[in-house]
């Protein structure tokens, strides 16, 4: 078989016809869908073409259940089945009929016949390819769109995660800098000032960050600087009464 | 031939979707139903590209399903990945906040205490009267803290009460700590827990769980 004339034939513009419109009608499905469905949480009570993205909703789910302290809820039989459905049409049944009628389209056109139910498998052609497309066609889009999101949020939340803490060894130093401004001088504290208060070696350098501080007989300042990023730094002051006020939060703590 | 196809793929999805169980997640019932599903697809296209399909055809074929079980397998992998992490960073930003808000309160009512027993006047009260003036009639064992709101889950516990010292227990209901085996004040396991320690010296803080 001459190669040319057997990629025409696979090629042909009426097989690229329809490729056009099954891709259209996908788009139009795919959009449609968004539309109608944009103010719904993902349940799997609609058609998602993506399972895996429910499954990945309960799982963040489960995440703010516990973090009010309730029990992850656990997904009903009815949820799971239909997780399961969307699973056989987007990877069963969608690639079946689309690469199973077509091959039955080619094997016609090879045999040079007309089969009296031609207008049958052009129709699960294109259903299958409406079913394939509405996954293909968003598959490389949203895999890059994904690495990039979960890139920034795990960036995200290394800066939340080393703020917290922190803000964590700023109370403990504040709450020894009020101790000190309470015990009497015989017991080396301030009688009532901040002044000659030090926070000891652990206090002002922690994995998390360099702390200074510096007393007044009113007030005690707390410079923090971050060990994991420089340019981030927090500045806070222990009021008289032994409260942090006027919290300052600079670089990427901002 | 179709129907067979169609058959033979429902039967092993569907099995492989089954045989994790009923599991509290449905990720296990999802990726072995996605492993039968691709290898399902790898067998389907092999089938249906032979001849009379050209090379140019089912090198087109073969590579267009690569890509794009290859990019769903990264979107997919990595939703799983990072539903995970952000389960996981939820409950461990649960457990800052509960330890950041028992480190801004509970010292403050130790150190109010400590404000008021070096501060007297005439008769000195010891560090014990002092507490029950600011909780009167609290014994050991009782629980101290007052909700600030109705998910309020924090406790404060007395463990220790005498002249010369007072230590009290601040202990998370729900919150895991560190050590999953540690066995709480209230006899809870694993959560999150905190000493503090009050002597006429100042405040002695140790984290337990």
């Amino acid at each position: 078989m001459n190669p040319k004339t057997d990629s025409q034939h696979e090629f042909s513009s009426e097989y690229l016809q329809l490729l056009v419109a099954i891709t259209g009608a996908t788009l139009l499905l795919v959009f449609g869908f968004e539309r109608l469905f944009s103010h719904q949480r993902f349940t799997p009570d609609v058609f998602i073409p993506f399972p895996w993205i429910v499954a990945a909703g309960q799982t963040i789910d489960d995440g703010l259940q516990m973090f009010s302290g309730k029990l992850p809820t656990i997904m009903s039989m009815s949820h799971r089945l239909a997780l399961l459905a969307d699973m056989l049409v987007v990877f069963v049944l969608g690639p079946t009929l689309l690469l199973m009628s077509w091959r039955k389209m080619r094997l016609e056109k090879e045999q040079k016949g007309r089969s009296s139910i031609r207008g049958l498998w052009t129709l699960l052609f294109v259903v299958g390819g409406v079913a394939s497309f509405s996954v293909v066609i968003p598959a490389i889009p949203i895999a890059i769109i994904q690495r990039s999101v979960a890139t920034s949020l795990f960036h995200a939340q290394a800066v939340q995660t080393n703020k917290d803490y922190m803000i964590n060894d700023i109370n403990f130093i504040a709450l020894y800098a009020h101790q000190h401004k309470i015990l009497p001088k015989s017991m080396g504290g301030g009688e009532g000032s901040y002044l000659g208060f030090s926070a000891s070696r652990e206090l002002v350098s922690t994995e998390n960050g360099e702390y200074i501080v510096s007393p007044s007989p009113n007030q005690c300042a707390i410079k923090a600087t971050s060990k994991l990023y420089p340019s981030a730094a927090i500045s806070v002051v222990v009021n008289e009464a032994g409260n942090l006020r006027e919290w300052t939060y600079t670089g990427p703590f901002e | 031939m179709l129907l067979l196809w169609l058959i033979c793929g429902f039967v092993l999805v569907s099995v492989a979707f089954f045989i994790p169980g009923d599991q509290a997640e449905v990720w296990p019932n999802l990726n072995s139903a996605g492993i039968a599903a691709f290898l399902y697809l790898l067998a389907l296209v092999g089938y249906t590209m032979r001849k009379p399909f050209g090379r140019k055809a089912q090198i087109t074929v073969w590579a267009a399903t690569l890509v794009t079980l290859g990019a769903l397998g990264m979107h997919w992998t990595g939703m799983d990945s990072m539903s995970h992490w952000q389960q996981k960073t939820l409950l461990s930003i649960r457990e800052v906040i509960g330890r950041g808000i028992i480190r801004a309160e509970v010292p403050e009512s130790l150190l109010t205490v400590l404000d008021t027993f070096h501060h007297q006047k005439g008769k000195k009260a010891t560090l014990q009267q002092v507490f029950m003036n600011q909780y009167p009639g609290t014994k050991v064992g009782d629980n101290i803290h007052k909700p600030n709101h109705e998910t309020d889950s924090l406790r404060v516990y007395v463990s220790s009460l005498s002249d010369t010292l007072i230590a009290v227990t601040a202990q998370e209901m729900y919150v895991k700590g560190r050590e999953r085996s540690f066995k709480n004040f209230n006899e809870r396991v694993g959560m999150v827990q905190e000493r503090f320690t009050l002597t006429a010296k100042g405040v002695r803080h140790e984290s337990e769980n």
